[in-house]
């Protein structure tokens, strides 16, 4: 499998940091707040692949730094230290542009923009993040469309049809603001959003968080044939054991900003090592 | 179907100025022209809000504004900006430090007694709202005597020598006392001047400070109240107001040396806000706003010093509300720029009203077209 | 009171303001930030326009001003007796073609302009994204990254909800295929003589301090999608099926005024181009004249009418 994403020593550290935030934070320690300076350190040495097609489970607890990773490669944060390469399958002989490979921290607020625009997508736990509430679920997919250059309106309408369709997004209610729409409809539509330029890599931050069961199970159940259909690799952030195991092949466990244990779901989840993963496996429902 | 006329827009205009002279003059007979010196005297706070929104410390030519324009402080800020504006750049003057000014007024809430002592002035603070009949049919001879009798007075009982020209600053003393935040870093050394240079946010604070002081009271004080009343947290606390007169400095065109070219009433308000924790590690200390205007407008003044806390809040931690928002607060607070569009919506606008009745037909149509 | 330098400006100020000039058309459709300095006539009443048009003009020239496409409308005459009054050894006219500067406010003349002309417009918003985005820091950036994306989707709204574009006058328009600007409240009908003009276009915002450009022969296309073509306005009578004329002259091509007669209270329709009108009441033949910029646009709006 080709390699789309390489994590290397990933960490955040919010306030202003001193010499022991690190040795005096972590599992062993009980917190993520350093004594010293008070700074909280969100997450410290994190490292991972992640392959074309591939979904990468980040399981933990509130207060684990579970969403760190996502947030920092979207760009709605910027990390403390840490590389991460992007490897675009679809601009793979793309050298002379320089979209073959990207230094995704080292990168300026312009060419950010572009990789999130364009080659990223991100779908937030909560809607009002990822929807524009004051235009019609259409525009909102319009939007992201227009961004990709496409300036055809039938075109875009005939394309935003067709991603509520996938979404199971009654496209009777396209028109209509999305704050008119129930919780569920609310993520498809951000899923169809998400989805509109083709990205090849997806962040999904505790989307089925919050919804009635029900409606969790249909939206896993979507997100597993997108990967299917579109082999659009994902980073899932939950904290929710059944999500891992539906979705995720892989999944880092972390606690208090460090991963403690990571490995294949079903060896992960079958047979854990920390004692804290074993807790949390046990406790599951 | 006639020739319809669709000239003697040269002749309207010439009309309208005729109207308003005749206005003007309206009293006929008894009519006596408005002296400018009765304008700058007797109507001395709305001379001094004019001489601050025109940007331009010129009495004579103020008064004269508000006697062409009738009154309204909006034209007559406006004209006398209009006239600024032809005026060429000298070199200086030099930056002030307003401890030099000669002073009429001072006081401060922060304390009960302060060195110097609390010199109340000239101020409606406490004076009663009440109507003062006696100055329907005032006496112009005893109008005269009132400045006289007043100078006699104060003269009597050798008070007039023991009040000094002017007094120490409060801060100076919150300042020895370790209690006011120390001068931020990568502070400016060279004002902003706003009539040379466009703004582009985000500004110095010496740029925002600039526009807010030509900047119309009204719109000031409106924005700095939403702040007061709990739209914003600056909780200020006055530690100095003090009016007077502040000597001006030029380098000499000859000898270079610095001369006082003469001297501008203005007004000068700082303010301590809640305090704040130091970024640095730092002891936490209060944090200040400060305002000052010409001619003598406390409540410009203070609005000024509170807008300028909170701009320097909102530009430090991002705006929570509009009075610390500085593209809130600068675009909208310039009483020139702001009637100037309020009022251009009275010139003729048919082409563009053409053009929405088209599109208002055209999107009837297709609705009615598609329910046929 | 002192005598005023020749155009009211200091040299100091017009040098500023040929400098903003000069970089306006270097980067066309980029709004370059200027210090303003105030007129003796109100912000909003074309201190833009007018900065322009005292910094070019010089003892010699022609200058013609109108608003609403006519010479005689109050504000023209009021900015006309003021250049006049400051600028001596100027000549005015009405005329377009002896005109070398033309100071306009909402419309651009029914003639095309040639290259020794300057057209100078009075601009109350320069910014096109004003309409999605407040923070003129926010805008600055968009515009920097042609990122229209937000103005795009207000276009895509107005078609969902009334099946056509409703922006009338003001339509956002890009410049030499980057920036997007708002070419001032102009209607529709006079868009597409920006494209390929063989006069520099100006437009000054006083109140706003911004100055940017249509240089010659420079791309200027409106907002729209490929299946969704930019419309200008309809001058078609629906009662009869032709198109309306100009009571006066006779033109059957031009823009068209609408207002009630005074005596008689009926509707009435004459060119909003004053000077284009006595221009066909002296010359007939130019009855049917169309700008050329126009001509694809009257086209393929007949081909709508025949299709419904």
């Amino acid at each position: 499998m080709e390699k789309i994403l390489e994590v290397s020593g990933l960490s955040k550290i919010f306030g202003k940091g001193c010499a022991h935030c690190i040795e005096s934070t972590g599992p062993g320690f009980d917190t993520n707040i350093c004594p010293h300076c008070g700074s909280v350190v969100a997450a410290h040495d994190l490292s991972f692949d992640l392959h074309r097609g591939e979904i990468l489970g980040i399981m933990g607890e509130s207060g684990s730094g579970k969403s760190t990773a996502v947030k920092n490669l979207y760009f709605d944060q910027l990390p403390s230290g840490g590389t991460a390469r992007f490897f675009d399958p679809d601009f793979k002989d793309d050298t002379a542009h320089g979209r073959a490979q990207w230094d995704v921290f080292g990168l300026n607020a312009a060419e950010r923009r572009w990789l999130r625009n364009h080659r990223f997508g991100m779908v937030y736990q909560n809607p009002t993040l990822g929807l524009n509430f004051g235009i019609s679920a259409g525009g909102n997919i319009a939007e992201r469309l227009l961004m990709s250059g496409l300036a055809n309106y039938g075109g875009i309408r005939e394309r935003a049809i067709e991603l509520l369709r996938r979404t199971e997004v009654l496209t009777e209610r396209m028109d209509e603001k999305p704050g008119s729409f129930s919780g569920g409809m609310q993520q498809r539509v951000q899923i169809a959003k998400a989805l509109a330029t083709q990205p090849p890599l997806l962040f999904l931050d505790e989307v089925t968080t919050g919804l009635d069961l029900s409606v969790q199970a249909a939206i896993l159940d979507l997100i597993l044939e997108i990967q299917r259909e579109l082999h659009t690799a994902m980073i899932v952030v939950t904290h929710d054991l059944g999500v891992v195991r539906l979705l995720t092949s892989r999944v880092l466990v972390m606690k208090y900003g460090r991963v403690i244990e990571s490995g294949l779901t079903d060896q992960i989840l079958e047979d854990p090592q920390h004692p804290y993963t074993q807790r949390l496996v046990a406790s599951a429902l | 179907m006639g020739y319809v006329a669709i000239k003697g827009g040269g002749q309207a205009i010439a009309g309208a100025e005729q109207v308003l002279e005749a206005l003007r003059a309206a009293e006929g007979e008894q009519g006596e022209p408005l002296a400018l010196s009765a304008i700058e005297h007797q109507l001395r706070y709305l001379h001094g809000r004019v001489l601050s929104e025109g940007g331009l410390y010129h009495p004579e030519l103020a008064a004269l504004a508000i006697k062409q324009t009738q009154g309204d402080t909006l034209e007559a800020a406006f004209a006398l900006r209009a006239y600024r504006s032809t005026r060429p750049r000298v070199a200086g003057p030099a930056p002030v430090d307003t401890t030099t000014m000669r002073i009429i007024r001072r006081i401060s809430s922060s304390f009960k007694d302060i060195p110097g002592g609390q010199m109340l002035g000239p101020t409606f603070d406490y004076a009663l709202r009440l109507m003062r009949m006696e100055l329907v049919n005032e006496d112009p001879e005893h109008f005269r005597s009132i400045a006289a009798r007043f100078f006699a007075h104060q003269a009597q009982g050798g008070k007039l020598d023991s009040i000094p020209d002017s007094f120490p600053k409060v801060l100076d003393a919150l300042r020895e006392e370790g209690l006011l935040a120390p001068a931020p870093r990568g502070r400016e050394t060279q004002a902003f001047d706003i009539t040379r240079e466009p703004l582009i946010f985000p500004v110095s604070r010496s740029a925002a400070l600039a526009t807010m002081a030509r900047g119309e009271t009204g719109s000031l004080l409106a924005i700095a109240y939403s702040n007061m009343r709990g739209y914003g947290d600056v909780h200020p606390t006055i530690a100095e107001i003090r009016v007077g007169y502040l000597p001006v400095c030029m380098p000499h065109p000859h000898t270079g040396e610095m001369a006082e070219a003469g001297e501008v009433l203005m007004t000068e308000c700082e303010v301590v806000a809640m305090y704040d924790a130091d970024d640095e590690g730092g002891l936490p200390a209060f944090s200040l706003g400060y305002g000052a205007c010409l001619g003598h407008n406390e409540t410009k003044a203070i609005s000024m010093a509170i807008l300028d806390r909170s701009l320097q809040s909102g530009m430090k931690n991002g705006p929570t509300n509009p009075s610390e928002d500085p593209e809130f607060v600068l675009l909208h607070v310039d009483g020139v720029d702001s009637m100037g569009f309020a009022n251009h919506y009275k010139m003729p606008h048919y082409v563009t009203f053409q053009s929405d009745m088209d599109r208002l037909r055209a999107t009837q149509q297709k609705h009615a077209g598609g329910e046929a | 009171m002192s005598a005023y330098n020749f155009a009211f400006l200091d040299e100091y100020a017009k040098k500023e303001i040929r400098r903003a000039i000069l970089k306006a058309v270097a980067i066309p459709g980029y709004q370059v930030p200027y210090a303003s300095r105030e007129m003796p006539m109100g912000r909003g009443f074309g201190t833009g326009g007018l900065q322009l048009t005292l910094s070019l003009i010089g003892p010699g020239e022609t200058l013609k001003v109108i608003d609403q496409g006519s010479d005689d409308s109050v504000n023209a005459v009021n900015l006309r007796h003021f250049i006049e009054l400051v600028c001596p050894g100027i000549h005015t006219t009405t005329h377009l073609s002896e005109a070398d500067l033309i100071q306009s406010r909402h419309r651009i003349p029914e003639i095309p302009l040639v290259e020794r002309q300057i057209l100078s417009l009075q601009v109350p918003y320069p910014d096109a994204l004003v309409v999605v985005e407040a923070s003129e820091e926010k805008r600055k950036i968009m515009h920097g990254e042609a990122d229209y994306s937000r103005l795009l989707v207000k276009l895509y709204e107005d078609i969902v909800k009334f099946d056509e574009i409703t922006l009338s006058h003001r339509y956002p328009t890009r410049i030499n295929g980057h920036y997007v600007i708002d070419p001032s409240p102009i209607p529709r009908w006079d868009v597409p003589k920006m494209h390929q003009s063989a006069a520099l276009i100006l437009l000054g915002a006083g109140r706003e301090k911004k100055i940017y450009a249509v240089p010659p022969y420079t791309d200027a296309e409106p907002l729209a999608f490929e299946d969704v073509a930019f419309r200008v306005e309809d001058f078609t009578d629906k009662a009869t099926g032709q198109r309306r004329t100009c009571q006066r002259c006779g033109a059957t091509a031009s823009f068209l005024d609408e207002f009630t007669d005074a005596h008689s209270g009926e509707k009435v329709y004459q060119c909003s181009d004053t000077d284009f009108c006595d221009s066909v009441l002296a010359n007939p033949e130019l009855r049917a004249y169309l700008h050329p910029a126009l001509k694809p646009h009257v086209h393929t709006h007949a081909h709508d009418q025949e299709g419904i």
